[in-house]
């Protein structure tokens, strides 16, 4: 019986009569075990054979998505180029753009060097970055000496830069590639970017694991930890809970993070 | 960090463990033997519930034996081993919670106008109770009163096993108790120190 427990941090319970409940739990002791080493080594085995599966599944899943995100970028991608292409078709159209006539193939027309003539105000700039799947040669592109050239190139429209912020789907995949060629700062800065951005996306959940494990293995901790803490924080009932906190008990204590960062 | 969380000298070596992660079913059940007491205790403890101790005991050495090759060596296995019996047993409150089978309990008894555990220590209604409010505290608040004041740990272990700062396990188990207290019809602990001091 205690009132109340005393040990070397100081008091326990201060209630007394809460002190003496919880010293009755403190005395309970387990019956009669059922459990024996071998029940438990099947148990084990059991449950490896399952977690192989899954794992298995999980993989072939993400594989495919994978699969079908690229073949849906590449996709649009080819259209979007083509989409130009007509475009700078049109406005080469003779009559409309200033009596062009045009000769060379439509994927070649607005390759023009540096050094070309450019009329009007346009900069040669402008011009350079259409999209040609195989760019002439710069003798070929060039204009010889003392004949006229047979195309009179009006100023197309000039492709925008492409300011749009990348998507999770992409900052994943580009932190993937990172991770395949072991660029594991550039993994970490763009997984950092993706949880950041995109808290709430489901690239997110497999962003802070590989953001805890990264950080990990790259010798910080602490950071690792506020990864591991936050997808607990997010996902609590996730499968791999187990596994996060498995982690984190591994990776000890540490200061209190604030975000993806410990506070200093 | 073993004084607290296990008393006695560690009945296992790093070969043991070496092995045991190697898959060794020999150097699993050694382990599996010098353990499954002190998990049983910790387990009752923590849920007050004895006809659950041999689930949760399984549960806690299958997933610890299927994730045993990413323990660190230089760890401590029971550490370890506690707070995979702390999240076993939280998803247990949990699973409780979803059914409101404690919370049923809890009505039931407070309907009963049971004696206050001043009245007289000897039913296991108390027990009941005590646990019975215990589950409806926030797991975190649970989880530092148990490692403090049922498993006796010191502040730097609950806050180690725990994975907090020492002032967050105070401060937590402070609280717990004020809940307790106040689920249970007793009176407050602290206002009573502060009137003592005056």
């Amino acid at each position: 019986m205690i009132s109340p427990g005393h040990h070397d941090d100081g008091v326990f319970v201060h209630q007394p009569a809460l002190a003496a409940l919880v010293e009755r739990a403190r005395a309970q002791r387990p019956g009669p075990s059922r459990l024996d080493a071998a029940t438990l080594a099947a148990a084990v085995a059991a449950r490896r054979a399952a977690r192989t599966r899954t794992i298995a599944i999980a993989a072939l899943a993400v594989a495919a998505s994978i699969a079908v995100l690229w073949l849906g970028l590449d996709r649009r991608r080819s259209v979007e180029t083509r989409g130009d292409h007509e475009q700078a078709a049109h406005a080469l159209q003779p009559g409309e753009g200033g009596g062009a006539v045009l000769h060379a193939p439509a994927p070649e027309r607005a390759h023009v060097r540096d050094d070309a003539e450019v009329p009007g105000d346009a900069t040669p700039h402008e011009l350079v970055p259409q999209p040609s799947p195989q760019p002439l040669a710069p003798e070929q592109s060039t204009p010889e000496r003392g004949t006229p050239p047979a195309t009179t190139v009006p100023k197309p429209a000039a492709p925008q830069p492409q300011t749009r912020e990348p998507s999770a789907a992409e900052l994943s995949r580009q932190a993937e590639a990172a991770m395949a060629d072991r660029r594991k700062r550039d993994a970490i800065a763009l997984l950092e970017t993706l949880v950041r951005r995109f808290p709430d996306h489901a690239a997110a959940r497999t962003a802070l694991l590989d953001l805890g494990r990264l950080l990990r293995d790259t010798g910080k901790p602490d950071r690792a930890r506020c990864a591991y803490q936050r997808f607990v924080a997010r996902w609590p009932d996730d499968p791999m809970r187990s596994e996060i906190d498995r982690a984190l008990a591994a990776l000890g204590s540490g200061p209190e993070c604030s975000g993806l960062r410990p506070r200093r | 960090m073993v004084s607290a969380v296990g008393r006695s000298q560690p009945l296992t070596g790093q070969a043991v463990i070496a092995a045991a992660q190697r898959g060794d079913a020999a150097a699993q059940a050694e382990l599996f033997e010098a353990h499954r007491g002190r998990i049983a205790r910790q387990v009752l403890r923590m849920t007050g519930d004895a006809a659950t101790v041999d689930d949760l005991v399984q549960e806690v050495f299958i997933a610890a034996f299927t994730s045993l090759a990413s323990f660190r060596s230089d760890a401590q296995l029971e550490t370890w081993l506690y707070t995979i019996a702390t999240n076993k047993v939280r998803n247990w409150w949990d699973s409780q919670r979803r059914r409101q089978s404690r919370e049923q309990h809890a009505a039931r008894v407070e309907r009963e106008a049971v004696p206050t555990p001043e009245d007289g220590l000897e039913s296991t209604e108390h027990l009941d109770r005590f646990y019975a409010a215990l589950g409806t505290l926030p797991d975190k608040l649970r989880e530092a009163f148990t490692a403090r004041a049922i498993e006796h740990m010191s502040l730097q272990d609950a806050a180690a096993v725990l994975g907090v700062p020492v002032s967050t396990v105070s401060y937590r188990t402070r609280r717990a108790e004020e809940l307790l207290c106040e689920a249970l019809g007793l009176p407050a602990p602290f206002a009573r120190e502060s009137e003592g001091a005056s």
